[in-house]
Parts: structure tokens; C-alpha cells; sequence
């Protein structure tokens, strides 16, 4: 294939063969999301439906094949005109149509499960998809194999850094530039698990992507996902934090106590419900803070230090609720607390949104811009080669069109908001406190907007507010880690002490403070927890603690430091909350859980292992 | 070549340094001196008490007692952080850089540039590849990727950018522990050469070792030390290599030498 770009050679029989097949390629595809579209092909759920009714997971599925359609129908007409985008674009081809045979094989070939049982699907068409898939992956294999060819491999450590910058991607071929892209994350064993995971769930049971399922999967792993933030951070500077469980217990107690009757023994009165959130914040803070400074004082392993709080942390809550009870905001008071916030506040903070997206728009359209122009411009670039110019074109198109738009509706949105406050003029709205904090989706959006933001939520689906914080949060500690120079630290304090310390960086204060950091959000999340189901269980967050550890490793974070990342323990704490749901869904034992995520979290090491391996 | 006279361009001197630990006397009364410009090697066998002057210097340890004068003022040094704010940096074999880091972020470790986004600072990472691989190919280094991480490097690698970050952040002394000691022979020879770049741009190097050949090419002086006690400073011309090989072995000054070193005879 090399031979016929680069020397001009005449077209061989491989040559031949990979433009026919390329043609054939592109009309089967447009064929299998004709059908699918028409209905004849069924996919996913499908109740008393016409044929006509397309589902969502249809919808995608056709949306893939017309996108493979298009791109081999543009590796044909590159492999006719012998123009050399012909030989990038044969290899993504052919690398997309191996994988999605690769799914629909995996479809065909997981046993239906549970959905069977529950009767809801059509007979699968289950030969169908089977062949769809051999044939795709079978000749998307051969095709890529031939084509791929010839191409140097990047084995070499030394290649493989170049690769990363001075060579092209479109110089790699798939293969090689996907395990790079692997290589260089932290996160690659909780990528490919999460996609395997995923799938395998999706293909095994029609359930698995309800909004049920999906919103008990968020919902339930949203507030162990925020510990889990703090405790990869801390990780990645070498120490960890087995308290965190009991930590839990005891920060919930405590806010419970300051809502309700606050703590008369020194003298404390109930505080007001806005009052009574810092001050619990500062409790875990505190605790934390004790975590650190006996770890830095003593210089006793974190492990130590943490396994004796974890047992001290957990007395709280076991003394201070007599007889070892749940504890219910209910107890106290019959009615849950409502705000009444003036309109006018609700306005000055859509106008402080209206500010943060103009600065948004401000900060990156121009440059969005240019890119699109400078894109533009070297298409007709013939020293490029033709190589995905077109493609880059198009999408950074996309992507500049999908931000404005965002941007604009954003914009829109909240001058509605503001127009809608204004008209009302100075009547309250009223808003259960503990559905702003943590209320099912569907209540409290429409609450706080006046009924101009309303998502449609099936009833039974338990989305909660603490899926907004929790993404929130990761989004904002994925930033601080990789952006700012505190996480620089944190990675160099936790990779190599005596250098951090060498370049003056106080290695003692980055771990204390990363100790107060968990408690902050181990505070955060004891607030979701007590608003909730509002009330406190004194062995709240037992056991916690590995679970959380387990989705941070599994995320990639290394236990000795220096090494993982936020978005990694995102996807390893949504991986083990698919597991806790989706072994229920298809019927399996649910004491398998803690064994299965044991098996997974190893799994996961192992992989990230390999693949670190590999590139180093 | 008495350490006393050349108070002229004196960058750095330790006067009478004492340093016990309990009722072991590391340091038993040394006197050390470092020239402008000038790369000082630090001899001695392993235990002489190399390494505990430095740490002395750096401010991980402080002194038992003596006075240590730094570009003419007394200076107390109790901290590795006002070493540093000093202008001294040390290279430490292993402590040198974060492995698992990029070579830009280890280069502007503790000091990064920062862009703001209103009224929040991020690292401006274009900026910090960019002129780190720039400074780096001022010295004479030259990088693949400043965005390669450390941990693929070799160690004769390593060294150089952390020589090289020294010499880009305007340090005065640069004190080398041991560099070549794990390295081959073709990096050694880097290492000295960029050792002797930083000397060119106006920075004073101690090159601690035990194996005087590996410091002989580019030192200018030898101070060798011996049980907690200076043997004594010999400039490069006065002493030949296997003297110095011997003195480090033995502890005894040779006869001929011993004329020139009072400090020497008092023994």
C-alpha cells in the first residue's frame, strides 16, 4: 500500500481489492442504517412499537453506519484518484468497521440475560447482527492489515515520544495512535474498562439504559465520587486516607445536631440551616487537619495515622446518637425547612451568569475562530497532503457552531430567567432547603427556575442534585490538578519529596492541606447524605473507605504517588457504580458486588500497568 | 592559594565549621571557600564528612558552631528554602527531578508562569515548554519534547536539565552531589561540559566526589577532606591527579605539599 502512494506504482491487486472493498464497504453501510432506520433491523427495547418508531439506540446506530458509509465512500474516492489521503483515511476505516463487527459480534454473542425474562423485547434478531458483525470485523481486519502494512512501527521508546509531537497522528496508523493516546493517560485501564463494562451491560439487558437504571448508577456513585476527588489528590501525593468513612459519620452528626438541637453541652444552640453548613464544612476541615499534622509531626505512616481516626472518628457518631439509632431530621421537626429567597437574588446571580458567559464567549470564540480560518485556509495547502484537512476543517466547524449556539442559548436562557423574576415583582420563591442541596431532578429545577428549566424525568428515576455538584467538582479539581501550580506541586510532592523540597516547595503544607482538602469534600458529601433522606445513620460510610480507594486505583492513580487523575477516578467510581447496579439487573446475586469490584480494581491495575509498560 | 587571601571575589566562605551529632564530631573545625567563577572540586573518602558540609551549607543541618559568609555578609542559613532564596542550588543525584513529570513542569517546579482567567492563575503551559526547551538549548542541551516525561531520561539526561535549570534561574552556586557517579563515560563528559557552561555564564560549582577523575578535567581547585578535618585546597596546577587519588585514600599530605598547608601540619 506504501509503495503505491509514495512511488507512484501501479495499482496492485491489494490495491484493487481495498478499492472495491471500500465502494462495498460504504453501500453495506448505507444498506444496514437504511434498514435500521425503517425499522426492519431492531435494536434495543422495543414495546408495542410501529416499526416506524425509532429508539434512541437506533438512532445512534445508524447515525455510525452513515458516518462509516461516508468516510469509506471517501477513502473510494481517494484510493481512485490516487491522492495520498486515500491511505490514512482506508486505515480509520477499516480500523471503525473492525470494531463496531467487534460490538455487534459481542451483542450477538452475550447471552440475552434477563431480558428475556421480563419479556420486553422483540425476538432478537440475534443471526442477523451476528453475521453484520463477522462480516464487518472479519474483512475490516483483512483490509486492515493490508493496508497498514509497510508503516514503521513505533515500538521504539525513542519513536514513540517523537510520535507524540513531531509526527503527524495521521503519520501513525490507528492502532499505533490509539495505544499512544492510551499510553500517555493515566486513566487507560478505567477507559477500557468502562467502555467494556458498559457495553457488555447495555448488550446483556434492555434495562441497563433506562432512566431508572441510569439515574441509580449516578445517583448512588455521585457522592462517593466526590470523596473519591479528594482522595486521588491526596494519592497523588503520596498518602492516603482510610478515615474517610468514619469521617463521614461524624461530620453528619455533627450537622445534623447544629440543624437540629445543636450542642448544648458547650453551650451551642440549633443554627440557622445557612449557618449550619460552613460550620459543619469547618468540622471536617478540622478533622482533616488533625489527620495531617499527626502524619507530619510524627512522620508515622498515613496508613497508620488514618486507621487509628478511622476508629476514633467512628466513636463520634456511636456516642453521640444513644442507642446506636437512626437519627431523623423528622424527630425533631415535622416540617423540612423551606427558604423563601427574594427574586432579586435569583436575578443578580443570572446576571453574574449572563457576565461569566460573556467572558467565557470572550475567551475562547476568537480563538475558535481563528482556528476554523487557519483550518480553512490549509485545505487548498498542498504540502499537506490532503491529509484530513477537510475532515478538521469540518469538524472544528462543528465544534465552534455547537459552542456558540451553547453559549447563545445559555444567554437566552437566563435573560428569561431575569425577565421572569423581574415581572414577578418581589414575591418570594419558595424552596425546600434540602431539595436545592440534594433533591430528586424534576422538583427542584423547576423550583428555583420558575418552570423555565424542565427536564422530562420518567417517574422511579432517582436523579439527584448531588450528579451536578459531583461533576461540578471533578471538572473543578481535574483543572486545579493539571492547570494550576498547586497541582503542580502535588504531583512533584508525591512523585519525588526530596526534589519538590529541593525547589522550595513546602512538602509538609501540600500534605496537610491535602488532608483538609478530603475532609472538605468528605464535609461536602455528608451534607448530600444528611439532606438526602434527611437523617443520620450512626455507622453512615462504613466500609467507605476501600470503596473508594478502589475506584480511585482503579481510575490509575498510583498508591505511591506522583501519578493518576481526576477524570480517571470519574470513570472508575462510574465503573463500579454500573457493576453495583447492573450485576441487580441481570439478576445476579448482589453479594457478587464487593467480590466482582475486587476483581475489576486488579484487572484495571494490571492494565494501566501494561500499558504504562509499554510507553516507558 | 591560601583560602585567606583572595577575599577579592570570595562568592562564598565557611569559616571554622563544627557540626556534632551527639558525641559524633562530623565536622571538626573546617574552613571552606568558593571563588567567583570558580568550580571548586569537594574530595574526600566516603564518611569524611563531604556530604554533611554541603547539608551544613544548604541548611538541612545547622552548624554546631562557625560562620558562614555568603557574597560578603554573614549569613544564617537554617532552611533549604533560604538557601535557595540565597542563589545556592543543589543537584542531587536522585532528587534532581519528579520522574513521572514532564520536563517542562520539573523545570518550572515551584516557579511557574501563570496566565489569568479573570481572577483565576493557571499555568500557562505553552509558555513553560517553550522557553524551558529554549533555556535549555542556551546551555547547550538539547531536548526532544519539553513535554516528555522525566522518567523516560537517562541519568547523565537528567542531570543536565536540572544543571540547566539552575544556570536559566540566575543561582550563584551550584552544588553537584555526586553527579557522574552512575554514569557512563560518553555522559560524564556532558555533565562536566555543561558543568563548565554554567562556570562560563558566572556561577561557582562544588563538585562533590569521591573519584578525582571524574572532576580533574574541569576543576580549578581541590579541597580535600579527611575524618571531619580539611586536608587542604590545592589549585590544579600544583597537585597531579594520583596525589590527589592518594591523599583521598590515605589522609596524610604528602611531604612535599605540606610546606604550603599550615592547617595540614597542625594535625
Amino acid at each position: 500500500m506504501l509503495a503505491f502512494f509514495e512511488e507512484n506504482a501501479e495499482a496492485s491487486t491489494g490495491v484493487q481489492l481495498a478499492r472495491i472493498y471500500m465502494v462495498l464497504l460504504g453501500l453495506g453501510a448505507l444498506l444496514v442504517a437504511e434498514q435500521v432506520l425503517a425499522g426492519w433491523i431492531a435494536l434495543g427495547e422495543r414495546i408495542n412499537v410501529l416499526r416506524s418508531d425509532i429508539n434512541f439506540i437506533e438512532w445512534v446506530v445508524s447515525l455510525a453506519f452513515l458516518l462509516l458509509a461516508a468516510a469509506a465512500l471517501r477513502a473510494a474516492w481517494s484510493l481512485w484518484r490516487r491522492d495520498r489521503a486515500g491511505w490514512p483515511w482506508s486505515q480509520w476505516v477499516s480500523f471503525f468497521s473492525t470494531i463496531i463487527g467487534a460490538v455487534f459480534l459481542m451483542k450477538a454473542l452475550l447471552p440475552g440475560g434477563i431480558a428475556q425474562i421480563s419479556n420486553l423485547v422483540a425476538p432478537p434478531l440475534d443471526t442477523l447482527i451476528f453475521a453484520i458483525g463477522a462480516l464487518l470485523f472479519v474483512s475490516g481486519l483483512l483490509c486492515y492489515r493490508f493496508v497498514t502494512r509497510g508503516v514503521q512501527v513505533f515500538d521504539e521508546k525513542v519513536d514513540k515520544a517523537q510520535g507524540a509531537l513531531s509526527t503527524a497522528a495521521s503519520d501513525m496508523t490507528p492502532g499505533q495512535f490509539i495505544s499512544l493516546q492510551l499510553a500517555q493517560s493515566p486513566s487507560a485501564g478505567a477507559i477500557i474498562g468502562f467502555v467494556f463494562i458498559f457495553l457488555v451491560f447495555s448488550f446483556v439487558t434492555d434495562l441497563f439504559l433506562q432512566p431508572t437504571s441510569v439515574g441509580s448508577v449516578l445517583t448512588n456513585v455521585s457522592t462517593k465520587g466526590i470523596v473519591a476527588i479528594g482522595v486521588t489528590i491526596l494519592m497523588i501525593s503520596g498518602e492516603f486516607d482510610l478515615s474517610v468513612g468514619s469521617m463521614l459519620g461524624a461530620v453528619s452528626v455533627f450537622y445534623m445536631f447544629f440543624l437540629t438541637e445543636g450542642i448544648p453541652q458547650i453551650g451551642l444552640g440549633p443554627m440557622p440551616m445557612l449557618l449550619a453548613m460552613p460550620a459543619a464544612l469547618v468540622v471536617a476541615m478540622l478533622l482533616g487537619f488533625i489527620n495531617g499534622i499527626i502524619l507530619v509531626r510524627t512522620g508515622i505512616p498515613s496508613f497508620i495515622v488514618t486507621l487509628g481516626t478511622l476508629l476514633i472518628y467512628r466513636t463520634i457518631p456511636l456516642v453521640a446518637i444513644p442507642g446506636g439509632r437512626i437519627l431523623r431530621y423528622r424527630d425533631y421537626y415535622d416540617e423540612f425547612p423551606q427558604l423563601w429567597i427574594s427574586p432579586w437574588v435569583l436575578t443578580l446571580l443570572a446576571l453574574a451568569g449572563l457576565v461569566a458567559i460573556a467572558y467565557v464567549a470572550w475567551r475562547t470564540l476568537p480563538g475558535l475562530w481563528r482556528g476554523q480560518q487557519f483550518r480553512y485556509g490549509e485545505i487548498h495547502n498542498a504540502a499537506n497532503d490532503g491529509h484530513f484537512k477537510t475532515t478538521q476543517t469540518l469538524i472544528s466547524g462543528v465544534i465552534l457552531l455547537v459552542t456558540a449556539l451553547a453559549l447563545l442559548i445559555i444567554a437566552v436562557w437566563l435573560l428569561m430567567v431575569i425577565s421572569f423574576h423581574l415581572g414577578r415583582g418581589g414575591e418570594l420563591v419558595q424552596v425546600g432547603f434540602f431539595d436545592l442541596i440534594n433533591g430528586r431532578w424534576g422538583f427542584s429545577f423547576e423550583q428555583v427556575t420558575g418552570g423555565l428549566f424542565s427536564i422530562f424525568i420518567p417517574p422511579g428515576a432517582n436523579f439527584r442534585n448531588s450528579i451536578i455538584w459531583w461533576l461540578l467538582l471533578v471538572l473543578l479539581f481535574q483543572v486545579v490538578l493539571t492547570q494550576s501550580r498547586y497541582g503542580n506541586s502535588v504531583f512533584a510532592v508525591g512523585g519525588n519529596p526530596g526534589a519538590a523540597r529541593a525547589q522550595g516547595i513546602n512538602v509538609n503544607r501540600v500534605k496537610v492541606m491535602n488532608f483538609m482538602l478530603v475532609a472538605l469534600l468528605v464535609g461536602v458529601t455528608s451534607i448530600l447524605e444528611v439532606t438526602r433522606n434527611p437523617g443520620v445513620d450512626p455507622l453512615k460510610g462504613d466500609g467507605w473507605e476501600l470503596e473508594v480507594i478502589a475506584m480511585t486505583v482503579i481510575g490509575g492513580a498510583l498508591l505511591s504517588g506522583g501519578y493518576g487523575s481526576v477524570i480517571g477516578t470519574l470513570l472508575g467510581a462510574l465503573i463500579v457504580g454500573m457493576l453495583a447496579t447492573g450485576l441487580v439487573i441481570i439478576g445476579m446475586n448482589a453479594r457478587l458486588f464487593r467480590g466482582v469490584v475486587g476483581a475489576i480494581t486488579i484487572l484495571a491495575v494490571v492494565l494501566n500497568t501494561l500499558v504504562r509498560r509499554q510507553s516507558t | 592559594m591560601n583560602s585567606m587571601q583572595n577575599n577579592g571575589d570570595n562568592l562564598l566562605e565557611m569559616r571554622d565549621i563544627h557540626k556534632y551529632f551527639g558525641s559524633v564530631r562530623a565536622l571538626r573545625g573546617i574552613d571552606f571557600h568558593v571563588d567567583r567563577q570558580e568550580i571548586v572540586g569537594l574530595l574526600g573518602d566516603n564518611g569524611a564528612g563531604k556530604s554533611t558540609l554541603i547539608k551544613v551549607l544548604t541548611g538541612f543541618h545547622t552548624p554546631t558552631s562557625g560562620e558562614i559568609v555568603f557574597e560578603g555578609e554573614s549569613v544564617y542559613i537554617d532552611s533549604p528554602h533560604r538557601a535557595r532564596e540565597l542563589g545556592i542550588e543543589t543537584v542531587y543525584q536522585d532528587l534532581a527531578l519528579v520522574p513521572l513529570m514532564s520536563i517542562a513542569r520539573n523545570f518550572w517546579l515551584g516557579q511557574e508562569p501563570t496566565r489569568n482567567f479573570g481572577p483565576v492563575k493557571l499555568m500557562d503551559q505553552e509558555q513553560m515548554a517553550v522557553e524551558a526547551a529554549a533555556a535549555l538549548e542556551d546551555v547547550g542541551i538539547h531536548i526532544r519534547d519539553a513535554n516528555e516525561v522525566v522518567g523516560s531520561m537517562s541519568g547523565g539526561e537528567r542531570q543536565s536539565i536540572a544543571i540547566g535549570r539552575a544556570v536559566y534561574f540566575g543561582k550563584k552556586l551550584l552544588i553537584l552531589d555526586e553527579p557522574t557517579s552512575a554514569l557512563s563515560v560518553g555522559e560524564t563528559r556532558k555533565v562536566l561540559e555543561y558543568t563548565y557552561a554554567a562556570k562560563e555564564r558566572g556561577m561557582s560549582v562544588i563538585f562533590i566526589t569521591h573519584n578525582i577523575s571524574q572532576v580533574h578535567a574541569v576543576a580549578d581547585r581541590f579541597t580535600i577532606i579527611s575524618r571531619g578535618r580539611k586536608l587542604g585546597d590545592f589549585t590544579k596546577s600544583e597537585v597531579s591527579e594520583e596525589e590527589v587519588a592518594t591523599m583521598v585514600m590515605s589522609g596524610v599530605v604528602p611531604e612535599r605539599l605540606r610546606l604550603f598547608d599550615p592547617e595540614a601540619v597542625d594535625d
